[in-house]
C-alpha cells in the first residue's frame, strides 16, 4: 500500500508542485491550506508523513501545528499521531537557523527535517524518504 | 525641556561617569594638598598647623574610598535598577561630595591661616565642578554653601570664636572690619558670578547636546524602522520567488511533464539563474536588515576561528575550481589559541563573503591565499588575491551598501554590492576591525583583526 502524505501549506502553487513530484513516486497525497484544516485532515486522512509550512495565516502557525502533534496534552485527540514524521518547509531565512529534533523540549522544534525554501525536488524527495524510513 | 527616556538614560550614565572622574580628580587633589602642606611647612617654614592639616588629608582619603566604593556598589549592574532612583542617587551623591569637599577645604584653610591663606581661590574650582555635575539650582546652592562656609570661618575668626592661626608673623593677625568685609564681599560675589557664568555655559552646551542626542536617536530609530520595512518586503518577495524557483526546477526536471525542446530547456535554465540571482539579492537584503535591527540578539560563545575558516573555504571551493582558482589556506599556530567570543554563523558569513569576493574578482587560473594567525592579543584573518584590484579612489566606499566598484561591474554582472557592507557590520559587531589594501591589476588584501579580549559583548 502506498504511503500517505499530508501537505500543509498556504501556497497553492507549492502544494500542487509538491503533489506532482511526490505522486511521481506513487505517494498518496492530501492537502490543507492552513493549520486548522491541516489538523482536521490529520484525523480524517491519517497520514504516514506530514509536510508542514511555517508561515501561513500567522507567522508561526506551522510551529503551533507541530507542537500540537508532537507534544500533545495527555488525553489529546492528536496523541495517536505524535510519532508521525514531520518535514518542515519554510522561507524563514537560513541565518535564523532553527534547531530541530524529533524529541520535544522547550528548546527544540519537534520536527524530523527542516528544509529552507527555495527547495529542490531532489531535496524534498530525499527528506521525505529519509523520514519515512525511520 | 522633556527628555526622551533614552536620552535621559544617557544623561544619567554620563553623570555617573563624571562622578567617577570627580573621584579620580580627588585622588589628585589629595596628593596636591599633601605636597603643598609639606612644602609650605618644611621648606618655606610657614607656620601652618601641619598635623591638623594631615588629619584633613586623611579624612579626604577616607571619604574618597567610601565614595568610590559606594559608586561602584550602587551603580553596578546589580545595583539600583529603577532609572529614576538612579538619577536621584547620582545627583544626591554629586551634591554630597561637593559639600564634603567644601567643608574640608574650609577646614584646611582654617588650619593654614584663615584669611591669610591665599588658597581661598580654590573654592571657585568646586563651583566650576558643581556646574558640570549639577543643574543651575544645585550649583547656586553649592555657591551659597561655599560663601557661608568661608564667611563663617572668617567672621568667627574675626570675632575670636575660633582661634586665628596667623601664618605671616610680620602681618597683624586681625585685618580690621573693613578689610574683612571687603574680602567676604569679593568672595561671595565671585562665587555667585562664577556659578552664574559656568552654569550658563554648561546649560547652553547641554541644550545643544540634547538636541544632538534627540536627533541621533530619531535617526537610529528611523534607520531601524527602514530596516524592518525592508525585512518585511523582502520576506514578501522571497516566498513567491522561492515558489517560482521550485516550480521551475520541477519543470526542468520533468516532474510536470517532459520538456524536450533544447531551446525551451535553455530558456528555463536562464529563468532559473535569474530567479536565483534575485533570491540572492533578497537574502542579502534580509541579512542586512537583520543585522541592522540588532542581529536578532545573538548570544556570544567561544568559537574556533580555524574551524569556521575551513567551512568558509570549503563553501567557496566549487566556485573557485570552476574558474581554476586555487585557494591556499594557512592556519598558523595552535587552533585552540585562535578562539574568540562570537557568533560562529555570522563570522562564517563574513569569512565567506571576503573569500568569495577574492574568488569572484580573481582572473582565471589565479590563486587566493588565506591565513589565520595570532598576533599581539589579536587573531588576524587575511585574504589575499591577485585579481582585478580596487581603484584607490573607490577604496573608501567598498563597505557602503549597494556599492560595486567600476572594475567589479566590468568584471562580472553578478553581485549585489551588499556582501561587504554585511561583512563590515558583522566584524564591528564582534568588536573587530576590517581593513583593505589594493592595487589595480595586482590584487587585494582584506584583513580582519579580532581582539582576543572582546569588550563589545559586555557592554551590550
Amino acid at each position: 500500500m502506498s504511503k500517505k502524505i499530508l501537505i500543509i501549506d498556504d501556497d497553492p502553487d507549492i502544494v500542487e508542485t509538491m503533489k506532482t513530484i511526490l505522486e511521481s513516486r506513487s505517494f498518496t497525497i492530501e492537502t490543507a491550506s492552513n493549520g486548522t484544516e491541516g489538523l482536521e485532515k490529520v484525523k480524517s486522512f491519517n497520514p504516514d508523513l506530514i509536510i508542514l509550512d511555517v508561515m501561513m495565516d500567522s507567522i508561526t502557525e506551522g510551529f503551533h501545528v507541530s507542537y500540537k502533534l508532537r507534544a500533545p496534552e495527555p488525553e489529546s485527540e492528536y496523541a495517536k499521531w505524535s510519532k508521525v514524521p514531520i518535514v518542515m518547509v519554510s522561507a524563514i531565512n537560513t541565518t535564523s537557523h532553527f534547531k530541530y529534533s524529533p524529541q520535544t523540549d522547550s528548546d527544540y522544534l519537534p520536527v524530523d527535517e527542516f528544509l529552507n525554501k527555495p527547495i529542490e525536488p531532489a531535496t524534498l524527495l530525499a527528506a521525505v524518504e529519509k523520514s519515512l524510513l525511520k | 525641556m522633556a527628555y526622551a527616556p533614552k536620552g535621559f538614560e544617557i544623561r544619567i550614565f554620563e553623570l555617573i561617569s563624571r562622578i567617577r572622574w570627580f573621584i579620580h580628580l580627588r585622588w589628585a587633589a589629595v596628593l596636591i594638598v599633601a605636597a603643598i602642606v609639606a612644602f609650605a611647612s618644611r621648606i618655606l617654614k610657614v607656620a601652618i598647623l601641619e598635623r591638623q592639616l594631615y588629619v584633613c588629608v586623611c579624612v579626604m582619603i577616607a571619604g574618597n574610598i567610601i565614595f568610590a566604593y559606594s559608586l561602584k556598589k550602587l551603580f553596578s549592574p546589580h545595583g539600583i535598577e529603577n532609572i529614576k532612583s538612579r538619577a536621584h542617587t547620582a545627583v544626591a551623591m554629586a551634591n554630597f561630595q561637593i559639600a564634603f569637599d567644601l567643608v574640608l577645604l574650609t577646614a584646611l584653610i582654617h588650619f593654614a591661616g584663615g584669611i591669610d591663606n591665599p588658597f581661598n581661590f580654590y573654592y571657585m574650582f568646586h563651583i566650576a565642578l558643581a556646574s558640570m555635575l549639577l543643574n543651575r539650582f544645585y550649583c547656586f546652592i553649592q555657591a551659597a554653601l561655599a560663601s557661608v562656609l568661608y564667611s563663617s570661618l572668617i567672621i568667627f575668626e574675626y570675632l575670636k570664636v575660633f582661634d586665628h592661626h596667623a601664618i605671616y608673623s610680620s602681618l597683624p593677625c586681625n585685618y580690621g572690619s573693613l578689610k574683612t568685609a571687603g574680602v567676604l564681599t569679593a568672595f561671595t560675589t565671585s562665587a555667585f558670578i562664577m556659578a552664574y557664568i559656568t552654569t550658563s555655559v554648561s546649560e547652553r552646551l547641554m541644550l545643544k547636546e540634547n538636541l544632538l542626542l534627540e536627533t541621533n536617536l530619531k535617526l537610529v530609530e528611523l534607520d531601524s524602522k527602514k530596516s524592518e520595512f525592508v525585512m518585511m518586503v523582502a520576506h514578501e518577495i522571497k516566498s513567491p520567488l522561492a515558489t517560482v524557483q521550485f516550480m521551475l526546477k520541477s519543470l526542468h526536471e520533468g516532474y510536470g511533464g517532459k520538456v524536450t525542446d533544447e531551446k525551451a530547456l535553455e530558456t528555463i535554465t536562464k529563468i532559473e539563474n535569474r530567479a536565483a540571482g534575485l533570491l540572492k539579492l533578497v537574502n542579502d537584503l534580509l541579512d542586512m536588515s537583520k543585522i541592522k535591527t540588532g542581529f536578532g540578539a545573538k548570544e556570544f560563545k567561544k568559537v574556533r576561528l580555524a574551524e569556521i575558516l575551513k567551512k568558509a573555504v570549503e563553501n567557496n571551493k566549487i566556485r573557485a575550481s570552476a574558474s581554476s582558482i586555487e585557494i591556499k589556506e594557512a592556519v598558523l599556530g595552535k587552533e585552540e589559541e585562535l578562539v574568540i567570543d562570537g557568533d560562529a554563523e555570522y563570522i562564517e558569513n563574513s569569512f565567506f563573503n571576503v573569500i568569495s569576493n577574492a574568488v569572484k574578482y580573481s582572473n582565471k587560473g589565479g590563486a587566493v591565499e588565506i591565513s589565520l594567525e595570532r598576533a599581539a592579543g589579536n587573531v588576524i584573518f587575511k585574504c589575499k588575491d591577485r585579481g582585478i584590484g580596487i581603484p584607490a579612489n573607490e577604496l573608501s566606499s567598498i563597505f557602503d551598501e549597494f556599492h560595486r566598484s567600476s572594475l567589479a561591474k566590468k568584471h562580472t554582472s553578478e553581485g549585489t554590492g551588499v556582501g561587504m557592507a554585511i561583512t563590515k557590520r558583522i566584524v564591528e559587531y564582534h568588536g573587530a576591525t576590517i581593513g583593505v589594501e589594493s592595487e589595480v591589476d595586482a590584487g587585494t588584501i582584506f584583513t580582519i583583526t579580532f581582539p582576543l579580549e572582546n569588550k563589545m559583548n559586555e557592554k551590550a
